[in-house]
């Protein structure tokens, strides 16, 4: 007959142990994936679905809404405008826009007028209309055109009635740390505003 | 050096080996932050370790149930496994302790291995295999080409050039750093890997020369 003592010995070894230890590790594993189970009611598919992955990620559609000639630097030849974009949806991470700019020419005559670019750069995150403000800046040659064939004088000031083309617009914004640069196709336009007189008079006598 | 040393000094010594390598699975388990991280310009952010990970994408928390519970249930495995490597020190000539010791010593390089081949592989496809990248991200954009600065290898960093399908008379190149580590739970993980091996060999020799005497 076994003493307890030899039982116990018995029972406690390798074999059993490793066993135990395996049946273990199994339960354990077992346990989890059922309990899991269990909080989605036993339903598979949503159990090893991912969750919270984000849908498509949808670019901010941006439409320009106004466009407004705010002053004139004669100094620099430059011209600010504002135009206003407007933001359809809220961004879950801000997107900085740091660069908006492209070349300007005169549609009728092909001239090369100048350059725009960005001002200072802007974060959009919210849904909503911004104020983006863009440097015009002419060039000697392009005010010269201006001057010669699409300027009127009027009192202390010149009309200056033009079609503008912008072939494209380079854009180039930040989310985080990922840089995006788009070209998307510009746009032809007839703008018409005024200059005041000193900013053209000097040109038109050059040419 | 350990050859010279008498029976009691060995065991002393394996005891110690062995409590210590416990004690940082235990931590290592109970701690459960992250080994290595792979970050994708801030927009994506993968941080594994074998006891949780954390996938965020777009600011938010990507995960997969089963694999929640899987590592929850690895984690609990290895805490064990930690406990009974220090409860396998009491007695480490008998039958029982070198089991309780089989289980628990392989359990740290085990994980250590695994999250070395998952870096392999993410730093592989991210800056090799790039068709494979392309695949993944057309699933959301429409890609032409998508290129690596460099070659990563575990660690490291690279830049992605993304060129966009031109559509709308819109073209569009993405640029993504991205940027590959090993935290310092990974150098803790290696430290335990060699304390779990060292301990196995110390007790093995132990056993050997007591059996002997």
């Amino acid at each position: 007959m076994l003493t307890r003592k030899t039982a116990v010995r018995t029972l406690i070894n390798e074999s059993v142990i490793k066993w135990l230890l395996t049946l273990m590790s199994a339960a354990i594993i077992i346990g989890f994936v059922t309990m899991g189970l269990a909080s989605y009611d036993f339903n598979l598919k949503s159990f090893i679905t991912p969750q919270g992955v984000p849908t498509t990620p949808q670019l901010p559609s941006l439409s320009f809404v106004e466009l407004n000639i705010e002053d004139f630097y004669q100094n620099s030849l430059e011209l600010t405008i504002t135009l206003t974009l407007y933001l359809n949806r809220d961004m879950v991470i801000p997107i900085n826009l740091i660069e908006f700019k492209g070349l300007l020419y005169c549609r009728d005559h092909g001239v090369t007028l100048g350059n725009f670019s960005l001002q200072e750069p802007i974060t959009l995150n919210k849904k909503g209309a911004y104020s983006l403000i863009l440097i015009v800046k002419f060039s000697d040659q392009g005010l010269k055109h201006v001057a010669n064939y699409h300027s009127t004088k009027i009192e202390n000031a010149y009309h200056v009635d033009i079609t503008l083309h912008v072939p494209e617009i380079t854009i180039v914004t930040m989310v985080n740390n990922v840089k995006i640069k788009t070209t998307i196709k510009g746009f032809t336009r007839k703008v018409a505003f005024t200059l005041p007189e000193e900013a053209i008079h000097d040109f038109s006598f050059r040419s | 050096m350990i050859f010279h040393l008498d029976l009691k000094e060995k065991r002393a010594i394996s005891r110690f080996l062995g409590v210590i390598a416990g004690a940082l699975v235990i931590w290592l388990a109970a701690e459960a932050s992250a080994w290595w991280s792979i970050d994708f310009g801030g927009i994506i952010s993968i941080r594994l370790s074998p006891f949780d990970y954390e996938v965020t994408v777009l600011n938010q928390s990507v995960s997969i149930p089963l694999i929640d519970y899987l590592v929850l249930a690895y984690r609990v495995i290895t805490l064990i496994a930690g406990l009974l490597l220090i409860i396998s020190t009491v007695k480490i000539e008998s039958k029982w302790s070198k089991r309780l010791k089989e289980y628990g010593w392989r359990k740290i390089p085990n994980c250590l291995a695994m999250i070395f081949i998952v870096a392999l592989i993410f730093t592989i496809i991210i800056s090799q295999q790039t068709a494979i990248v392309k695949d993944i991200v057309n699933l959301w954009f429409p890609v032409v080409a998508i290129q690596s600065s460099n070659t990563m290898f575990l660690s490291g960093s690279t830049i992605l050039t993304i060129t966009l399908n031109a559509a709308n008379n819109q073209n569009t190149v993405i640029t993504v750093p991205v940027t590959a580590t090993f935290t310092m739970n990974f150098l803790l993980a290696i430290i335990a890997t060699a304390l779990c091996i060292a301990y196995r060999v110390s007790s093995a020799l132990q056993l050997k020369d007591s059996r002997k005497a």
